[in-house]
């Protein structure tokens, strides 16, 4: 017998004959923090419903889940101790609340279950409440609809620990959320847990937020597991190939890097990779012995497991190296090339009018790249639609290269395509903006039909176009649905480079990928930048992504601008109290050592 | 929040209202339409209203005086709605009878067959429809899936003839005809006709209903409530019934007044005297004046069960209530 509150041994979890997550074990004692981090298809949201007995219909796990020294059947239909001593905290806020309910009725629901009698109910409600900081009585009569994301997920969390579970299970709480508000939901998350001396298995893809919350880590890859170790020794010397490409991938928030890292490739279906390193192909330390079987999970030193089969030897060669980078000389001040000046819209509203952009002026530069930095409802798309024609502004004006584009509709044929042709865009989610039906090639080609000056031999301007994006050029023959999310964010900026555009507008292009995708992605971006001087005006609320890309930087804050400036100096120095606010949430390597 | 639930009853009651008062301007425009089917009928409407009475002179200039069809159209046709407004929508022209009493001894029939029909269906065609749902794919899905297909394929009145030829016929345990007297006898009388009717009207009610949980099941919210290990029943009810109910409600509103307004062909093969019987053989005569009445009946009853499922639609979904708030 041991003192361990949860102890996974040897779980698999198949769909049909087709294996997803391998033989991952996880141990976790009372009151201790695990982090388990991965990018999509590692399978640690699987790894998670396991633990709770929820598995998707037509999945099945095998292997052994003991908690408190009791066996779990991961693949029983019944209840059993999930939601009395194993809670589940998902990821959406705005979908996990029953619409139909209100806030205290989840709560309400989850005593009664727990067989709390009825007079006490409403008492405990508001205490509960009061637990995850909401005071406001109110709140307990409100619907889900009625609430922020920050507030329904405190609210989830309050209904997931109504039964006072001695573990809970959260898959990305804090992935749909604004920043800030992340950052406060994280840092409750992190004090009810040691106030009730719980246990917590965090799922997340952010290595950073992961180190930052809990005491250990597990890195999945590809559905097994590549590396265990305590969150400092993780941080200071991974050592798996795949740990610290993950850390060098994510933009740092605190200065600039010459280089962005990022993995070649993207992560292989775990089915495909049984008998070999499923990391090898897209490792830099790769020997012929890698792939001759599947490596065991083995202790490298007390208490840090590895996968991989060279951790001995490159040890120190892996840790995170922090280079404070010398940011390159911006280019020579020049003309501006779009210039949006008192930018005003205002929507019609039920209950009065919603002011989206209350006047707010900035201009880019050619050769430049500006970020545009806000939270959700800040009106950082309000400006991107505005600037793309999709919505006329209700005042003020944007300057296109000499051309008023601030009413599309008032334009002539030829300005109006003259305007297309200039600035063109790259939206946040490319497995929605490319059509599925046509292959890549004709996407091109279609683009570059639009195009003033013609092309004469469009095969040659496809494969060209390809190759600027660094894509092979015999992906012309494919369809989206072949694609990685990485290839198609590709072929989506290869499409807006095919009107040769002088602005490329990017609306959170790297949002919807994975951290190792994301690198690439934005390697490429600060090239075209860079290396052909396309102007960037990049909208998104990632300060890391932010701080790699950009030259300047506009915040903005409820539709307007509250700080503007160069990146660096408003990153290192936020003179707002609101750029304060977003910048000391951001998790981070080097800070935050996990008290307790 | 009591002041904010009486704001919400005030609005709410000002819905109603609206909607009553468009009720009205809808039924307005109805009745014009139903009166103009005597003008716009061919042949002299006192020669089509003397029906196959001899058309003597005097018996038309009697016709014509009594009918007011020498007035200008719209003199008649006002005299005709103040006339209705009392309930007064005349006599048959075959019968003679007044035609709110031919009304009112059918409207039970009809009313007991839908009704009946209509608890059949919602007893059926919902559970049923929620586990399909909630089920996809599996044993129950494929079975209530593919027994819907069937009964929405299968004509009504075939399925009446074999009901009664097996229960009535064959097995005696139900008459083939008649609507009984006294609660349990209408019952035993009614039961073939009713299920005749519900067949088709449980296939399209659980099909919505299906596809409705189908929306449902796949959702956050379920899956964290059986994470806090809510007792199922609850899910069922205030989670996957409650989230289905919009599609639900609205798809039962529109079988219980389909079935309202009379089911002829199962009125028909079982011979009921309902409000079907009486409109087929009152179109197949031209008996104007019942025409006339029955269908700005159906009229009235068609919006009033649309307004009874707008309303509910406020009991069950609290962001309708807050929009009507806001709004």
């Amino acid at each position: 017998m041991s003192d361990l509150l949860l102890d996974v041994d040897g779980l698999d979890i198949s769909v049909e004959d087709r294996l997803l997550v391998r033989a991952v074990g996880l141990q976790l004692r009372a009151g201790e923090s695990v982090g388990l981090v991965g990018e999509s298809g590692s399978g640690k949201s699987l790894t998670a419903r396991a633990l709770v007995s929820l598995l998707p219909p037509g999945l099945s796990a095998r292997g052994s889940i003991r908690f408190n020294g009791e066996s779990i059947d991961p693949n029983a239909r019944s209840s059993g101790h999930r939601g009395r001593s194993i809670a589940l905290l998902m990821q959406d806020p705005f979908t996990m609340l029953n619409p139909m309910m209100t806030a205290g009725d989840h709560i309400a629901e989850t005593l009664r279950s727990a067989g709390r009698t009825e007079g006490s109910i409403d008492t405990e409600v508001a205490r509960r409440l009061a637990e995850v900081g909401i005071t406001d009585r109110a709140v307990a009569h409100r619907y889900p609809f009625e609430l922020s994301g920050g507030m329904s997920q405190r609210v989830a969390l309050a209904a997931a620990l109504a039964n006072d579970p001695a573990l809970l299970v959260a898959d990305e709480p804090s992935t749909a959320l604004d920043a800030t508000t992340q950052h406060e939901v994280l840092e409750l998350l992190r004090s009810i847990q040691r106030q009730r001396g719980m246990g917590l298995v965090l799922i997340t893809h952010d290595l950073r937020l992961a180190f930052s919350v809990c005491d250990r880590v597990l890195v999945m890859y590809a559905g097994s597991i590549a590396e265990t170790a305590s969150s400092s020794a993780m941080r200071d010397a991974p050592l798996h190939p795949y740990t610290a490409g993950l850390l060098e991938s994510m933009p740092s928030v605190e200065h600039y890097q010459s280089d962005l890292g990022g993995m070649p490739g993207s992560v292989p279906a775990t089915s495909t990779v049984l008998d070999r390193c499923a990391f090898a192909d897209r490792c830099a330390h790769r020997q012929d012995s890698c792939t001759d079987g599947a490596p065991p999970l083995v202790e490298v030193t007390a208490g840090r497991w590895s996968s991989c089969i060279r951790s001995h030897e490159l040890g120190r060669t892996l840790a995170a190296v922090e280079p404070d980078d010398e940011r390159p000389e911006p280019a020579a001040a020049a003309d501006a090339i779009l210039t949006v000046t008192d930018l005003r819209k205002t929507y019609r509203a039920k209950g009065g009018d919603h002011v989206a952009l209350g006047g707010v002026s900035f201009s880019l530069a050619a050769g430049e790249a500006v970020g545009i930095v806000g939270e959700s409802g800040s009106g950082k798309t309000t400006i991107a639609r505005c600037i793309l024609g999709l919505t006329t502004p209700s005042a003020g004006r944007i300057d296109l290269g000499g051309i008023d584009v601030t009413d599309r509709s008032a334009l002539g044929g030829a300005q109006r395509r003259d305007a297309t042709q200039r600035l063109q865009c790259v939206f946040q989610d490319p497995y929605s903006t490319l059509n599925p039906m046509h292959t890549v090639g004709y996407t091109l080609r279609e683009a570059l039909a639009h195009r003033a000056r013609r092309v004469d031999d469009r095969d040659a301007a496809v494969a060209s176009l390809l190759q600027r994006v660094g894509l092979a050029s015999e992906l012309a023959s494919r369809r989206p649905a072949a694609l990685s999310g990485g290839q198609r964010q590709r072929v989506a900026i290869a499409r807006a480079l095919a009107m040769d555009p002088a602005v490329l507008l990017c609306d959170e292009p790297v949002a919807a990928l994975d951290v190792s995708v994301q690198a690439q992605v934005l390697a490429l971006l600060r090239t075209l930048h860079r290396g052909q001087g396309t102007s960037l005006l990049f909208i998104t609320h990632d300060l890391g992504v932010v701080r790699q890309v950009t030259d300047r930087i506009v915040v903005l804050y409820r539709g307007e601008i509250v700080e503007q400036g160069p990146t660096d100096v408003v990153l290192d120095a936020p003179q707002h109290e609101y750029t304060q606010r977003l910048v000391a949430s951001m998790p981070r390597i080097g800070a935050g050592e996990p008290q307790g | 929040m009591a002041a904010a639930a009486g704001r919400r009853w005030v609005t709410i009651a000002r819905f109603a209202v609206r909607r009553l008062a468009a009720m009205v301007a809808i039924l307005a425009i109805v009745s014009f339409l139903v009166f103009s089917l005597l003008a716009l009928t061919p042949g002299d409407p006192a020669v089509l209203l003397l029906g196959p009475q001899k058309a003597t002179p005097e018996a038309v200039a009697r016709i014509r005086a009594e009918f007011g069809l020498d007035d200008p159209f719209l003199v008649q046709y006002r005299d005709w709605v103040v006339a209705a407004l009392h309930g007064d929508f005349g006599r048959s022209i075959r019968s003679g009878q007044q035609v709110t009493d031919m009304i009112s001894e059918r409207v039970g029939v009809t009313v007991w067959l839908a009704g009946y029909a209509f608890v059949l269906t919602v007893l059926i065609a919902i559970p049923f429809g929620l586990v399909a749902g909630m089920r996809k794919g599996r044993l129950a899905d494929r079975l209530a899936t593919a027994s819907s297909l069937v009964a929405l394929s299968a004509p009504t009145f075939a399925v009446g003839f074999l009901l009664m030829y097996v229960f009535a016929v064959q097995l005696d345990w139900f008459p083939a005809f008649g609507s009984g007297d006294g609660f349990l006898d209408t019952l035993w009388h009614m039961t073939l006709p009713a299920v005749t009717l519900a067949i088709s009207q449980i296939a399209i009610v659980l099909r919505q209903t299906r596809a409705a949980a189908m929306d449902v099941a796949d959702r956050d919210y379920i899956t964290f409530a059986r994470a806090r290990a809510v007792p199922s029943r609850r899910i069922w009810q205030r989670y996957v019934l409650h989230n289905a109910s919009l599609p639900v409600l609205t798809s039962a509103g529109l079988v219980l007044a389909y079935s309202l307004t009379g089911a002829v062909l199962v009125e028909n093969v079982f011979a009921l005297q309902g409000l079907g019987a009486l409109l087929v053989v009152s179109v197949a005569q031209l008996d104007l004046p019942v025409v006339q009445a029955l269908t700005m009946f159906t009229a009235l009853l068609v919006l009033t069960t649309n307004l009874v499922v707008d309303l509910l639609y406020f009991a069950f979904d609290p962001r309708l209530r807050r929009a009507a708030v806001a709004a």
